[in-house]
């Protein structure tokens, strides 16, 4: 579908407002505000509702005296005899009061912030987690954690200096309205490095561009949502003590870099524990009888996993991408296969549902906002600045990581990650939050610009900028080491850093026979004095597993129209000289061949299988074509 | 309460400034002041903490719903059946409801009530100047003055309190949407009369006679002196509708699992899923029942007639607003080539289906009978057009709302025995409804078989009476109406007392059901689609032309005039007009409007023509279950009419006859037809036949 590919679904909803979208906006929304006022959605609706409908509200204006000290969450007003419970809703703006009274109905279509990130992100990010493709992102885990960490804090300091360089030349030439501090530009900075190439990637997916830069980008992307929305709110946190609160403070920086790592690190701990505690369930209970039980279970869990985290003071959101992704891990494998599509299709749904809805929502709230500042300097400072954050963010961290990687990015992809710094969903969530001052209206009128543009701008020359870019296209997702064997293999080898393969031995002696009914059983991996715990723990068909020459859980994720093979856990495969490597003395050493046969021979041995179900659908090249464009490649 | 949106300026005109002695010089200038930057900062920690207290009480809901998860799967797994999951999630709710209600101290939140002379409207929206700052609130509800004390009283039981209108706007309609879109309709339709007969006139008499049976009650307990508070008529008939909602998902579900006889599964499902929507309209215009002048609780007839026209109006708009989104959604799933994009159908039909409640809504009907009869259209129609997987995706989605919605609703029905803090439990009134609703059931289910036995050739025999009697269970529309409106002192009483019938019938009848089966002596592990009760062996069925052609006729007698007509009119013009199957328009069309009839038929339909079986036949698979709808077969496998429908239903002239016989085929034969398919797909789920 060609069409399709120029213009992604999302730029109708910001554009027209679709038919489709036009009721995603009037379903969520109603209800979790007001049941009973029917919303109207898009971009056109809200023109509409802008200048087209004045509604005349008739206001009183009854001044009165009570002695109030502070303002208590609920208060009872008592109306001659009868008590009305109010309950407090925020605190308003002086200069937003007028606006109050202004039109009922644009204050009707707008939503509580909290909506964003406690209902609509966290299927998103979920869904993210739940469908990264894990084989390739493990592959690039260094690299992707570089950019998504290092490259998040680059662009967040990058986009505040040249921000606030940008608002005192504003301060300079009188154009400020209010005030505008260092704290508020790296915020801005730290919200607006949330991207989020969702439309670039829709495109790399359906003409299936080079599986490496779909996995840098989607990983970056995922975790940069996680980084971008932890950073901000150590930002807000940063409270340096005593009268000048606006200075730079030592302690209290110190103290927000604490925050950062504490509530990253704890949502952390929170996804992956629930999502083991959901492994752990599904692997010991015969839940697999039952696909409904086991779906209304799978969903249940993932979302006390997001109410937990909030519970306990960390980010849900957080907390539910880490849950995403150790569910796809283990608990997927657990599941009966019709609860495997069912959780897949309903997340997939929900992604869908959540996502479109934000975007029209970022349509209409153009108009219906009603604070809007816009600024052409800081707007045209704004641009300037996520341009340069981008190119800071990406071809530093690129050549650093070129140093190290066998496997190069290639000038062309570093190109491509440059042009695909959208912003989107997040940025948004993150900027609407707050939009109690001055600076922070600003920064939310121009997130909602950049969104805009980038999305449609970059989001439409995608196509142009591949081919432009000479970007391999028409790739079938696993065949790209075919051919080059040897070489090849020990490259990637090499490149898997120690640490990853640490955690790889781990992941598969320990973890994965703890969690699911695969790997190798505990008691060959785990020391003699634990037997007994070992043999309680070892499902019975990780015994059989080990006989079998195929697993029947071997982490086939299928999306439709697009298989995702994961590193599968298949300790016997054909590989016919690794294959003795099951003796407990050599655990270590058939682990590591078994990660070695997973990254190189692995895609070897999928492919075998891949080819088989992926080219059906691949229309574009026969594969002799693609094993000459592997061997002109990367290398 | 329906309150004009209007936005209220509270200018707090200074009274602070004692307090405050520097802050009030307005918000927005640029020396914000430390004591303000505190006051900012204890406000962002008061949201943070309710925020952080929400997710705490939302999480003890998942949690419960998890543990009943596993639970259920622990009972299905030991093939225990005396406890139903939405049994057992009450269970949980109740020792969670105990342990909130008396392990956690009552701190009573900081909410003083001041008292402002205002005018005598509140306003939805209120404005309070606290020294200088602009905080806003909006209306929750009304208190009454007895409450006023209780509010303060425990934070944390007030958190797990849900606003009433959640159920009818977030929990119903998944449930309700599901009962609809899995109606099994061969059977349903085949027992379309009755099915109306039970929900209407029957839901009718049980909510008089309960309504005056209760009436009696207070009565007495008012010359005892038992009664604290006003309780009139009206009153009591709103108890009478609010308790004839049944529920009998318990018993449904054993009669699945067991595969209990089809028709009495037909009947229940029928009349317990209209039967909410009865119930739902009746109680909304027993409460507009107000007659004008002073004596606003005595008979008006003026205001009697208008109750019922708001009950017709209410339920045909209802009806008409699902109906029309449902068709809607078939038109669009059947003109566009959406059904290349599963992702993309699923969520038009999910939104769509979302958005007849809202529709609803907005104009004034009751979006859960809305939302039922979109269901009904969709499963009937708009399914047909769906591609496979969406067709699985859609049934699958729904299923899991529906399973965690009800079981939602279960295990919020018991922590409300504790949490909630205006019980009023009355013996007497708990006694004399138990008694009331079992009078009117029997009122409802007895003289009704009587009557429709006189036209049914098919009769409704005295065991499935009894059965039909026995699982009058009530559930989650009972305790969503109950709690809608707990203000008066009868409100409330009437709530507790529903919670406790409900609470009741859950476990006894609803454990009861499998002796009851057995002792009523009820045909148990009959294959769904075997359905006319064979009289000596199942194997009858299987037999040739003989007893075919005989049941045949009975069925044909059995479906009254109106429905052979709508069914008619169904398949010769709706079916065309809304999906790929049935006759071509061309030919039921007269022939003048031939251009509109070929603009409308899909072209999928002449090759329906020749095709020996049709890809959307219909079939609804539950899992565990097989769902047979009256098949669109034009053709079917019953080889001696299959080349004779195929000759005739080209034939223009002759499709009226065609279509009757396609009718019969469907009801009768196609039973025969399914069955050879249905033993197939359905033994190997089937453990004990």
């Amino acid at each position: 579908m060609k069409r399709f590919s120029a213009f992604p679904y999302r730029r109708y909803v910001i554009l027209s407002g679709f038919q489709l979208q036009m009721l995603t906006v009037t379903t969520p929304g109603s209800l979790l505000v007001s049941p009973r006022i029917p919303l109207s959605p898009g971009v056109l609706v809200g023109v509409v509702l802008r200048y087209g409908i004045h509604v005349p509200s008739d206001v009183n204006n009854v001044t009165l005296s009570c002695q109030v000290q502070t303002s208590p969450a609920t208060l009872l007003v008592n109306v001659s005899g009868k008590f009305y419970e109010y309950t407090l809703k925020g605190e308003i703006s002086a200069q937003e009061l007028n606006n109050v009274q202004d039109n009922e109905m644009l204050r009707k279509v707008t939503f509580d912030p909290e909506v964003f990130f406690n209902i609509l992100l966290p299927p998103i990010i979920f869904y993210a987690g739940y469908s990264l493709k894990r084989r390739h992102f493990f592959r690039n885990l260094g690299s992707i954690l570089a950019y998504a960490f290092l490259g998040t804090a680059i662009s967040c300091l990058m986009i505040g200096s040249v921000m606030y360089g940008c608002v005192a030349l504003m301060k300079v030439t009188g154009q400020l309205g209010g005030d505008f501090y260092f704290t508020d530009c790296l915020l801005f900075g730290a919200i607006v490095s949330a991207t989020d190439p969702v439309t670039v990637l829709a495109i790399f997916h359906e003409l299936q561009v080079d599986v490496e830069l779909y996995a840098l980008l989607f990983g970056e992307s995922v975790l940069n949502d996680a980084v971008a929305i932890v950073l901000s709110s150590s930002i807000v946190a940063y409270q340096p003590a005593g009268d000048n609160s606006h200075t730079f403070d030592v302690t209290a920086m110190f103290k927000s870099i604490g925050i950062f790592l504490g509530i990253f690190s704890g949502s952390f701990a929170m996804g992956a524990a629930t999502g083991v505690v959901t492994a752990l369930v599904t692997k010991f209970t015969k839940l697999r009888e039952f696909p409904l039980l086991e779906t209304g279970l799978f969903f249940l869990m993932s979302w006390s996993t997001f109410l937990l985290a909030e519970a306990c003071g960390f980010t849900g959101v957080v907390a539910v991408l880490f849950c995403g992704i150790t569910q796809a891990h283990y608990t997927y494998n657990n599941l009966s296969t019709e609860s495997q599509h069912r959780t897949k299709q309903l997340f997939e749904l929900l992604n869908f549902l959540a996502e479109n809805f934000i975007f029209s929502y970022m349509g209409l709230a153009l108009f219906t906002f009603q604070n809007h500042v816009f600024n052409p300097t800081f707007v045209v400072g704004a641009f300037l600045a996520i341009f340069l954050g981008r190119a800071a963010n990406i071809y530093p961290l690129s050549f650093l990581l070129n140093l190290g990687r066998r496997n190069k990015i290639g000038t062309n992809l570093q190109h491509m990650m440059m042009f695909a710094g959208l912003r989107g969903a997040m940025a948004f969530a993150l900027a609407i939050r707050d939009t109690a001052t001055y600076a922070r209206q600003m920064m939310f009128s121009t997130t909602l610009l950049i969104v805009f543009f980038t999305v449609w701008v970059f989001g439409g020359g995608t196509t142009a900028m591949l081919s432009c870019l000479n970007i391999r296209v028409g790739v079938d997702a696993d065949q790209e080491n075919v051919g080059v064997p040897e070489s090849e293999r020990r490259s990637t080898k090499a490149e898997s850093a120690w640490l990853f393969r640490m955690w790889y031995n781990f992941d598969h002696n320990y973890l994965k026979p703890l969690l699911t009914h695969s790997g190798p059983p505990l008691t060959t991996t785990l020391p003699g004095c634990c037997g007994p715990i070992a043999r309680c723990l070892t499902s019975p068909q990780a015994y059989e597993n080990q006989e079998q020459l195929k697993d029947d859980d071997s982490d086939l994720i299928l999306n439709d129209g697009d298989i995702s093979l994961t590193y599968g856990d298949s300790t016997v495969n054909t590989d016919s000289v690794a294959s003795s490597g099951t003796s407990r003395r050599f655990v270590g050493n058939s682990s590591e061949d078994a990660l070695d046969r997973e990254l190189a021979f692995g895609d070897h041995e999928l492919v075998i299988r891949g080819t088989r179900l992926v080219l059906p659908m691949d229309d574009s090249e026969p594969p002799s074509n693609v094993l000459d464009s592997a061997r002109h490649g990367p290398a | 309460m329906s309150l004009p949106p209007l936005a209220l300026l509270l200018l707090g005109a200074g009274g602070l400034r004692a307090a405050e002695p520097g802050g009030g010089g307005g918000g927005s200038s640029g020396s914000s002041s430390s004591s303000s930057a505190m006051e900012e900062l204890a406000t962002e920690q008061e949201a943070e903490e309710s925020h952080r207290q929400d997710s705490v009480s939302l999480l003890t809901f998942i949690l419960l719903l998890t543990l009943t998860i596993l639970t259920i799967w622990l009972f299905k797994h030991r093939r225990v059946r005396f406890l139903h999951e939405t049994g057992l999630a009450m269970i949980y709710g109740l020792i969670v409801g105990v342990i909130l209600r008396y392990g956690t101290p009552s701190t009573s939140g900081h909410d003083k009530p001041f008292s402002c002379s205002q005018e005598d409207r509140p306003f939805t929206t209120l404005l309070v100047n606290v020294s200088g700052k602009f905080f806003e609130y909006t209306l929750k509800g009304e208190i009454s003055p007895g409450k006023i004390h209780n509010v303060e009283q425990n934070d944390m039981l007030r958190k797990v309190t849900f606003d009433p209108e959640v159920f009818f706007n977030i929990l119903l309609p998944p449930i309700i949407f599901h009962a609809g879109y899995s109606l099994k309709k061969r059977h349903f339709f085949r027992n379309l009369g009755s099915i109306l007969a039970y929900a209407f006139l029957g839901t009718a008499v049980s909510c008089f006679i309960i309504g005056n049976l209760m009436y009696g009650v207070v009565k007495l307990m008012k010359l005892v002196g038992q009664l604290s508070g006003k309780f009139y008529y009206t009153d009591c008939l709103l108890f009478g509708a609010i308790i004839s909602a049944t529920d009998p998902v318990t018993v449904l579900a054993i009669f699945n699992e067991l595969h209990a006889d089809v028709d009495l599964y037909a009947l229940l499902f029928g009349e317990s899923v209209l039967n909410d929507a009865v119930a739902i309209v009746l109680s909304s215009s027993i409460v507009a029942y107000q007659p004008t002048g002073e004596n606003t609780h005595a008979f008006d007839a003026a205001a009697f007639f208008k109750s019922v026209g708001v009950f017709l109006g209410i339920f045909s708009g209802s009806f008409m607003m699902g109906a029309v989104t449902g068709v809607v959604t078939a038109l669009v799933t059947k003109f566009t080539k959406l059904h290349c994009f599963p992702l993309l159908e699923t969520a038009l039909f999910f939104l769509m289906s979302w958005s007849t409640f809202l529709l609803a809504e907005a104009c004034g009907f009751t979006g859960v009978v809305a939302v039922l009869f979109c269901g009904i259209t969709q499963a009937h129609y708009t399914y047909n057009n769906l591609s496979v997987e969406s067709r699985s995706r859609t049934k699958q989605l729904f299923e899991v709302l529906h399973f965690l919605a009800e079981n939602f609703i279960f295990s919020y029905m018991g922590l409300a025995l504790f949490t909630f803090q205006k019980h009023i439990f009355s013996p007497v009134f708990i006694i004399g409804a138990f008694v009331a609703i079992f009078l009117g059931r029997a009122a409802h289910i007895y003289p009704l078989s009587f009557l429709l036995n006189l036209g049914r050739r098919h009769k409704i025999s005295w065991n499935f009476q009894h059965m039909m009697m026995f699982s009058g269970l009530r559930g989650a529309m009972a305790f969503a109406l109950a709690i809608r409106d707990t203000a008066t002192y009868s409100h409330q009483m009437m709530f507790s007392t529903t919670l406790l019938i409900v609470f009741f019938t859950v476990w006894i009848v609803g454990g009861g059901t499998t002796p009851m089966l057995s002792w009523l002596n009820i045909r148990v592990g009959v294959d769904p689609d075997q359905d006319p009760p064979p009289t000596n062996d199942s194997f009858q069925v299987l037999q040739g032309d003989g007893p075919d052609s005989e049941r045949r006729n009975r069925t044909k007698q059995e479906s009254a005039w109106l429905f052979r007509l709508w069914y008619s009119f169904d398949h010769n013009y709706l079916k065309p007009i809304l999906t790929h199957s049935g006759p071509p328009l061309t030919t039921t069309l007269p022939s003048w409007c031939g251009l509109i009839a070929r603009c409308l038929t899909s072209p999928q339909v002449y090759d329906n023509q020749e095709q020996l079986r049709e890809e959307d036949s219909d079939f609804i698979l539950n899992d565990g279950d097989l769902t047979v709808t009256y098949g669109d077969t034009t053709i079917t496998a019953n080889g001696s009419s299959g080349p004779h429908t195929a000759t005739t239903s080209l034939d223009g002239r002759r499709t009226k006859s065609s279509s009757e016989e396609a009718l019969e085929r469907d009801l009768g034969a196609a039973d025969h037809e399914v069955t050879s398919r249905g033993t197939r797909l359905v033994f190997p789920l089937e453990d004990n036949a």
